[in-house]
C-alpha cells in the first residue's frame, strides 16, 4: 500500500500517459469516424477529412491530459468524450439503417 | 508585368525588410536600444512608424497576390516574412547602431 | 495564464521534445538535405552527360526508343525524361519484370543518354540524393511500416511540443520581437527560440503535412472501420480518395498512329508554355495501353498535373488531371505539395532547405538545453553520469548527422564502381560513419568533444571538392567552363559548409575555457 503513496506522483504521470497515449488515439479515431459519416456527399473524402482533423484531437487531447488538475479527472474527461462521440456514431449507424 | 522575377522578388524582401524594421523600431524596447537612451520613443513617432510598417506589409502581400497568385504568393510572403524577420532579429541582438539612422529621421 | 498550466506545459514541451529528439533532428537533417535531391542526384552520378543547350526533343525520342527496344523489350512501362530545370538529362528508364530463369528481381533500371549522339552513358550504381532524402520517413533497416509508424509518433510528439512551445511563450506573439533582449545571457535559450519562433510557420505546415503525408499508415484503423479492411479495400480507397477531376477531348488522331512521337508532337503542340519533363508508356503490349505526360515541376503550386493519352473505342482520347474530386483531397493535396516543395524556384528552395536546418537547430539546441538543465539541478553521481552519457551522444548526434552524410557522399566517390551492391554499401557506410561518431565521443575528453567533432566536420566536408577532382573529371574549373552549375553548386556548398564547421570550430576553441558543457544559464558577469 505504501508502494502506491510513495511513488504517488510517478503513478499519476504514468496514468496521464497512458490516458493520453491511447485515450487520444481512441478519441481521435472517433471524431474522424464521425466526421467521415455527417459527411453526405462523397464519403471517401468524408473519411479523408476526418483523418487530416484527429491529428488536432489527438493534439488537445494531449495538453487537456496534462493540464487536468488530477490524473482522475483526466481520465473521466477523456473517458466521457469517447463516450459521447461513440454514442453519436451509434445513433447515426442506427438511424442509417 | 514589367518586372522579371528575380526583381519581383528582391522588391518583396525590401518592402518586408523595411516594414518589419519600422514596426520593430515602434517599440520602445528596440527604439532605446537602437538610439542613445535617452531619446524617448514619442508617441507620434510611434504612430507613424506603425502606419508605415503595416502598410508596407500590406502593399507587399497585396503585390504577392497579384503577381503570383494567391497560393504560390502566400508561400513567397510568408517564406520572407520568415527570412526578414530572422535577418532583423540577428540585426536587433548584436548590431542594432546599424539601424540608427532610421530614428534620426523620424526625430526631426 | 495560470502558472500551473504554464508549468505542465512546460513540463509536457520538455519531455515530448526530449523522447524522439535524435530521431526527429535525424529527418529534419536529411529531410531538409532531400529538398536537393536532383542537385545531389547529379554529384552521385557524375558519369551523367548534362544537357545546357536546347535539343530536338524528337531526336531523343528516337535514340530513346531505339534504346528501349533493345533494352526493354518486353518490359510494360517505358519512360523518357527530359531535361528539365533541375536535372539537365536524358534519361530512360524501365520496369524490369522478374524472370525465374535468369534469376533477375523486379526492379527499375535507368540510363543515361548522352545528348550529342544519343548513346547510352553507364551511369555507376548509387542510391543518389533520392535515397538520402527518403531515409527521413523510410529510415533505414526496418521494414518501411514500422519506419511510418515511428516517424509519425515522431512527428505527433513534434507537433505538441510546438504548439506547448507556443503556449509557452505567448507573449513572444503578443510582441513579436521583444522577446530577444537578453544579449549575451542564457545564450542557448535565445538561441532555441530564435531557431524555433521565426521559422514558425515552417515548423507547423512541415509537421503537419508531414503527419497527412503517413495518415494512411497512422490512422489506418479509420480508413477499417469506415471503409474496409485489407490491402484490397485500402488501394480502392485511396484511389477513391485521390480521384482528379479530369477533362477529356478526343482528337483528330487514328488510333492506330497513337505513338510516343504521336504523343510528343501534340502535347508541345496542345501546352505551349509548359515544359515536357517525361512520357511514359504503361502498360504496354496490352489493351489498355497509355502514354502519360508530365510537365517541369518547376511550374507552380497549381497547374496541369498530368496528362493520358489512351485509345477509347474508335478514338484517341486525352485525359487531363487538374485538381482532385474531394474538397479534402483538395487541401491535402496543397499540404502534400507544400511539404514537398517541387514547385519551389532556387530561392523558395534554399528557403526551405535553410528553414529545415533551422529546424533540425531548433532540435538540436533543445537537448542541449534539456542536458544543461539536469546538470544545473544535478543531484546523485548516478543521475550526473546518466546526463553526462546523453552529453555526449549527443554531440555526436548533432554534428555526427552531418558528418555521416559527408561520409555517403564520400563512399561514392570511393567504393569500387564494379561492386555489385555499391548502392547498399553507401548507406551502411552513412550508419557506420554515425556509429563511428558517437563512440568517439563516448571516448574522449568531455571537454574536447564539440571542438574535435567540428574540425573532423570541417575537414570532411571541405575535402569533397578535392575528392571530387582526385576521382572524377570535374573540378572546379571545368564545371565552370562546361556550364555545369549542378556540380559546381554542390561543390562549392560543401566548400561553404565545411568552413562554416571550421569557423564553428574556431569559436568553441576560444571559448573553451568556459565551454559548451558547462553551465551557462548562471548569467555571466559580461
Amino acid at each position: 500500500m505504501t508502494f502506491f503513496r510513495n511513488n504517488a506522483v510517478s503513478i499519476s504521470i504514468l496514468i496521464r500517459v497512458l490516458v493520453a497515449l491511447c485515450g487520444g488515439f481512441i478519441l481521435a479515431n472517433l471524431v474522424a469516424i464521425l466526421i467521415a459519416y455527417l459527411s453526405v456527399d462523397n464519403k471517401v473524402d468524408g473519411i479523408v477529412a476526418g483523418m487530416m482533423v484527429s491529428f488536432f484531437v489527438y493534439t488537445a487531447v494531449v495538453i487537456l491530459v496534462f493540464s487536468a488538475k488530477s490524473a482522475l479527472s483526466a481520465s473521466l474527461y477523456i473517458a466521457s468524450f469517447c463516450l459521447v462521440i461513440f454514442a453519436v456514431i451509434s445513433y447515426i449507424d442506427m438511424v442509417a439503417t | 508585368m514589367i518586372f522579371s522575377e528575380p526583381v519581383l522578388i528582391i522588391l518583396l524582401i525590401l518592402l518586408l525588410m523595411v516594414g518589419f524594421t519600422l514596426l520593430s523600431l515602434s517599440l520602445s524596447r528596440h527604439y532605446s536600444h537602437v538610439t542613445d537612451k535617452r531619446q524617448r520613443l514619442a508617441n507620434k513617432t510611434k504612430l507613424l512608424l506603425r502606419f508605415i510598417g503595416y502598410s508596407l506589409l500590406i502593399i507587399s502581400a497585396i503585390i504577392s497576390e497579384k503577381v503570383w497568385g494567391i497560393a504560390l504568393g502566400g508561400v513567397y510572403w510568408f517564406a520572407t516574412t520568415m527570412l526578414v524577420a530572422t535577418v532583423l532579429s540577428i540585426i536587433l541582438t548584436y548590431k542594432p547602431r546599424w539601424l540608427s539612422f532610421i530614428p534620426l529621421y523620424f526625430h526631426r | 495564464m495560470k502558472p500551473r498550466f504554464r508549468q505542465s506545459m512546460n513540463w509536457l514541451h520538455t519531455w515530448t521534445g526530449f523522447i524522439f529528439g535524435w530521431m526527429l533532428y535525424f529527418i529534419f537533417v536529411t529531410g531538409s538535405v532531400g529538398y536537393f535531391e536532383n542537385e545531389i542526384d547529379r554529384w552521385m552520378k557524375p558519369e551523367m552527360t548534362i544537357v545546357n543547350q536546347v535539343i530536338d526533343e524528337q531526336q531523343v525520342l528516337k535514340s530513346a526508343e531505339y534504346h528501349l527496344n533493345i533494352l526493354a523489350a518486353d518490359s510494360p512501362e517505358w519512360y523518357i525524361s527530359f531535361p528539365a530545370a533541375r536535372s539537365p538529362f536524358i534519361g530512360i528508364s524501365w520496369l524490369q519484370l522478374a524472370n525465374s530463369e535468369t534469376n533477375t528481381p523486379r526492379a527499375w533500371q535507368e540510363k543515361n543518354l548522352n545528348p550529342s549522339d544519343g548513346s547510352a552513358v553507364d551511369v555507376r550504381e548509387t542510391g543518389g540524393g533520392r535515397t538520402l532524402y527518403r531515409l527521413h520517413y523510410n529510415l533505414h533497416y526496418v521494414p518501411k511500416v514500422v519506419a511510418y509508424i515511428l516517424t509519425s509518433v515522431a512527428a505527433m510528439l513534434m507537433l505538441i511540443s510546438l504548439i506547448t512551445g507556443v503556449i509557452i511563450h505567448k507573449k513572444i506573439f503578443i510582441e513579436f520581437f521583444t522577446f530577444r533582449s537578453k544579449k549575451g545571457l542564457r545564450a542557448w535559450l535565445d538561441i532555441h527560440n530564435i531557431f524555433s519562433v521565426l521559422p514558425l510557420p515552417f515548423h507547423l505546415m512541415i509537421t503537419y503535412s508531414g503527419l497527412l503525408l503517413l495518415m494512411g499508415i497512422s490512422m489506418s484503423t479509420v480508413i477499417d472501420t469506415t471503409y474496409g479492411e485489407g490491402r484490397k479495400n485500402h488501394n480502392q480507397f485511396y484511389k477513391t480518395a485521390h480521384l482528379d477531376i479530369k477533362e477529356r477531348q478526343f482528337l483528330e488522331l487514328p488510333p492506330s498512329e497513337l505513338s510516343l512521337k504521336s504523343v510528343l508532337e501534340d502535347a508541345g503542340n496542345r501546352f505551349k508554355k509548359q515544359k515536357l519533363s517525361y512520357i511514359g508508356l504503361k502498360s504496354r503490349g496490352t489493351k489498355g495501353e497509355h502514354y502519360d505526360i508530365w510537365f517541369d515541376d518547376f511550374e507552380g503550386i497549381k497547374s496541369v498535373s498530368s496528362v493520358e493519352y489512351r485509345v477509347k473505342g474508335q478514338q484517341v482520347e486525352i485525359e487531363v488531371s487538374r485538381s482532385k474530386v474531394g474538397k479534402a483531397a483538395s487541401v491535402y493535396e496543397f499540404f502534400e505539395h507544400l511539404h514537398e516543395g517541387l514547385f519551389a524556384d532556387i530561392y523558395l528552395r534554399w528557403l526551405y532547405f535553410i528553414s529545415g536546418l533551422l529546424g533540425s537547430g531548433m532540435i538540436a539546441t533543445g537537448m542541449v538545453l534539456w542536458i544543461l538543465k539536469r546538470q544545473k539541478n544535478a543531484g546523485k553521481p548516478n543521475k550526473i553520469k546518466f546526463v553526462e552519457l546523453i552529453e555526449r551522444i549527443n554531440v555526436g548526434i548533432i554534428i555526427g548527422v552531418p558528418i555521416a552524410i559527408a561520409v555517403y557522399f564520400w563512399s561514392n566517390r570511393l567504393i569500387p564502381i564494379s561492386q555489385v551492391t555499391r548502392d547498399e554499401w553507401e548507406v551502411h557506410s552513412l550508419f557506420i560513419s554515425l556509429i563511428a561518431c558517437i563512440s568517439f565521443c563516448l571516448i574522449r575528453p568531455k571537454q574536447n568533444i564539440w571542438k574535435e567533432m567540428l574540425w573532423l566536420a570541417a575537414s570532411v566536408y571541405m575535402l569533397l571538392p578535392v575528392l571530387n577532382m582526385f576521382t572524377t573529371e570535374h573540378t572546379l574549373i571545368s564545371s565552370i567552363q562546361k556550364s555545369d552549375s549542378l556540380m559546381l553548386g554542390f561543390d562549392l556548398s560543401m566548400l561553404f559548409f565545411g568552413i562554416c564547421f571550421a569557423i564553428s570550430g574556431i569559436t568553441v576553441n576560444k571559448k573553451s575555457t568556459k565551454g559548451i558543457t558547462t553551465n551557462n544559464l548562471v548569467p555571466s558577469p559580461n
